[in-house]
């Protein structure tokens, strides 16, 4: 399967760092974009770039015949759809293949038996991994709550189509299941066209372990570690680590060994994480499998010193996995941050807008993949993601310093951010202890800051800049601003016309 | 030049002058003299008692004109506050205009479309009762009252799409004794 010349189907931070990795392996890269993208990031990265429709992306980055025009226009012989997009959709992958493109990522067979979630569980429990006890089966909501009266609560309850999270909810009683269930069917329904739910059991505070795996088209099969992605706030992570803080050795092979299970099982060939959950005993669940690359494979990155997008590539391109699994390195620990423009004191609101000052943190084992800068105008339209921060240090504790270090020298102005609130995560006793879970943050944990020590400093800069503003003013008075001035334009042709 | 500062429920008296190329606040009648070089268009370095603080300034725009938001970050946090010219505009009179829209108007968190409306202009409702579901960033997020209230205005349509901060419902804060009961919320008649 060649990739010569890969048009990326994505934008932001994941569609910037995969073009990174082409620089370096130097493939010609095409970027689309919808039409307030045009001055995206990832359209100045590219080598070409080309627009596909409108705004909202079910007119343009889910545009499958689109893309299949542009690989056409442009030469592109693959597609790398990054994550979210259509990166996990099937009849998408499908047509892509059919026209002969090369996609970079798990065909669409693969895709088609991991994304019912029913069948994934299948294959899990098939090559032996461990799966929670659940209802699978499509029912009506009376012979659901039976049902699930018969399993016990707390519950799980997720659309069969689902991913990402979207779209879950627990339910602790047969009351709010009965509530939540024509709210999450609406959900599902609404973002990937099936009302399907299903239900498993729901374990009391576990963790989110996934495990990076890899196959290539030769039967090899690795596994890269584990990340932790239990730092979650309705179901999305916000941080994630690798490794894990609780996972030992000897846990870490059993997990890694269950996990290539199932990716042969399934006869898996690309990168793809299989997600866990584990309870406090260290007894770990499939829970499902994604066929795609992550938002936290930066840790992943860190402690094997591998590219995964590099790896994406050779595999897509038939070549062997560059490493066994005796070669796999694991150096140290590493930290994530999603830097996300939203607003944690107002529910994390998502904050649009211009990005009118943007400081990154440098330094040391430090990586920020972007993709924004200075200027540009944040849609609301798109996850509001502005960067993921990752640090590295040579244990948990360090890295976290530096990742705490780094976060205080970020700076966004313009849109509201949520770094203050991973700052305070990284002083958060429980979180500093590694005692993670999925529901950790669930509580009202974040606080606003009271006025702290450095109000003075921030009033002077302001009482600063008004006077500066002040004295400008008196030195232009017609100046003032623009409304002033087209006031005084149109006031003497006013007069003008009545001479 | 004089400013009054309102920082959550704090408000400071402020001045600010140039001495002899030195740059001078006083803060409710203590002064602190700082040194302060713009390094980038928004971003200013300032010493102040030997300590080096960079901040960046983002100007909030405001409906009110006299009333100048802020917010300053600096490396531990950001700041939300405004400066008002104490002789352009009576203080007491914007807080009093501050204070009534909060509460009492539920509006958008984020933009999206009124999915469902689930009270009536003149219904009573009870704090955390649902009261309408705004689809946005492809979730149905439930908006519940903020405290026992008799709806007032209903602002939102069913099926339509809204801004951020666009108003979607009024609350009117019930009469002291008025059913359903809410004791800590009554009795505190908005002025009109």
């Amino acid at each position: 399967m060649p990739v010569t010349k890969l048009l990326i189907a994505n934008r932001g931070d994941i569609a910037c760092r995969i073009i990174r990795t082409c620089r370096e392996l130097d493939i010609p890269t095409v970027a689309v974009y919808s039409d307030s993208d045009r001055g995206a990031m990832h359209v100045r990265l590219a080598v070409l770039s080309y627009p596909i429709g409108p705004t909202p992306s079910r007119e343009s980055y889910l545009r499958v015949d689109k893309l299949i025009d542009v690989c056409r226009k442009s030469g592109a012989d693959a597609i790398h759809p990054g994550y979210g997009f259509i990166s996990e959709d099937t009849e998408a992958v499908r047509r892509i293949t059919e026209a002969g493109i090369t996609w970079v990522g798990p065909g669409a067979e693969l895709l088609a038996k991991m994304n019912a979630k029913i069948t994934a569980r299948e294959i899990a429990a098939k090559a032996g991994c461990p799966v929670l006890p659940g209802i699978h089966e499509t029912l009506s909501d009376e012979d659901v709550m039976t049902e699930a009266r018969k399993v016990g609560f707390p519950l799980m309850l997720k659309p069969v189509a689902g991913r990402d999270g979207k779209g879950m909810r627990l339910v602790k009683s047969p009351g709010e299941l009965r509530r939540a269930l024509p709210r999450v069917k609406g959900d599902a329904l609404f973002s990937f066209w099936d009302e399907r739910v299903y239900l498993e059991k729901a374990l009391t505070h576990p963790r989110h372990i996934d495990l990076q795996v890899a196959g290539d088209r030769h039967g090899n099969y690795v596994y890269l570690w584990e990340r932790e992605g239990s730092v979650q706030r309705r179901f999305q992570q916000v941080a994630d680590e690798a490794p894990s803080p609780v996972v030992t050795p000897a846990l870490r092979k059993a997990m890694g060994e269950a996990a290539v299970a199932v990716a042969r099982e399934a006869g898996y060939v690309g990168l793809g994480t299989v997600e866990f959950l584990m309870d406090a005993d260290g007894k770990f669940y499939f829970l499902e499998m994604t066929c795609r690359i992550q938002g936290g494979h930066a840790v992943t990155e860190w402690i094997t010193g591998q590219d995964l997008v590099r790896w994406q590539i050779q595999i897509a391109r038939g070549e062997k996995l560059p490493l066994t699994q005796k070669q796999v390195p694991l150096w140290g620990h590493a930290v994530q941050c999603r830097i996300n423009a939203e607003d944690p004191d107002r529910d994390f609101a998502p904050s649009s807008g211009r990005i009118l000052y943007l400081r990154t943190p440098a330094g040391h084992r430090l990586r920020d993949d972007n993709g924004v800068y200075p200027g540009w105008e944040l849609s609301p339209f798109y996850a509001p993601l502005l960067s993921k921060l990752s640090a590295w240090g040579p244990t948990r504790a360090e890295a976290v310093e530096r990742m705490h270090a780094a976060l205080s020298e970020y700076r966004v102005g313009g849109v509201r951010t949520n770094i203050a609130f991973h700052k305070s995560l990284l002083e958060y006793k429980p979180y500093l202890r590694g005692e993670l879970h999925t529901g950790m943050l669930d509580h009202a944990w974040w606080k606003q800051k009271k006025v702290g020590a450095n109000l003075k400093f921030a009033v002077a800069a302001a009482l600063f800049d008004e006077l500066e503003l002040e004295e400008r003013r008196a030195q232009q008075p017609a100046e003032k601003d623009e409304g002033a001035a087209g006031r005084i334009a149109w006031n003497s042709l006013g007069k003008f016309n009545r001479l | 030049m004089k400013r009054t500062l309102v920082i959550a429920d704090e408000t400071h008296e402020l001045e600010i002058r140039r001495v002899g190329g030195k740059t001078v606040m006083v803060w409710d009648g203590e002064e602190y003299p700082f040194d302060i070089f713009r390094v980038e268009p928004t971003s200013y370095s300032v010493i102040m008692g030997g300590h080096s603080v960079g901040v960046n300034i983002d100007r909030i725009r405001s409906v009110d004109p006299d009333l100048h938001g802020f917010r300053a970050s600096v490396f531990d946090g950001a700041y939300d506050f405004t400066l008002q010219d104490p002789h352009k505009i009576l203080l007491a009179e914007a807080m009093a205009r501050g204070k009534k829209g909060t509460g009492s108007l539920v509006a958008a968190l984020m933009p999206g479309k009124v999915l469902k409306l689930l009270v009536q202009p003149g219904e009573p409702v009870e704090e955390g009762q649902p009261i309408l579901i705004l689809e946005a960033m492809k979730m149905q997020n439930e908006y519940t009252a903020p405290m026992a209230a008799r709806v007032g205005q209903v602002h939102a349509e069913e099926g339509v799409n809204v801004e951020i901060n666009s108003p979607l419902v009024t609350l009117v804060p019930l009469e002291a004794g008025e059913v359903p009961a809410a004791p800590k919320e009554g009795g505190k008649p908005a002025k009109a």
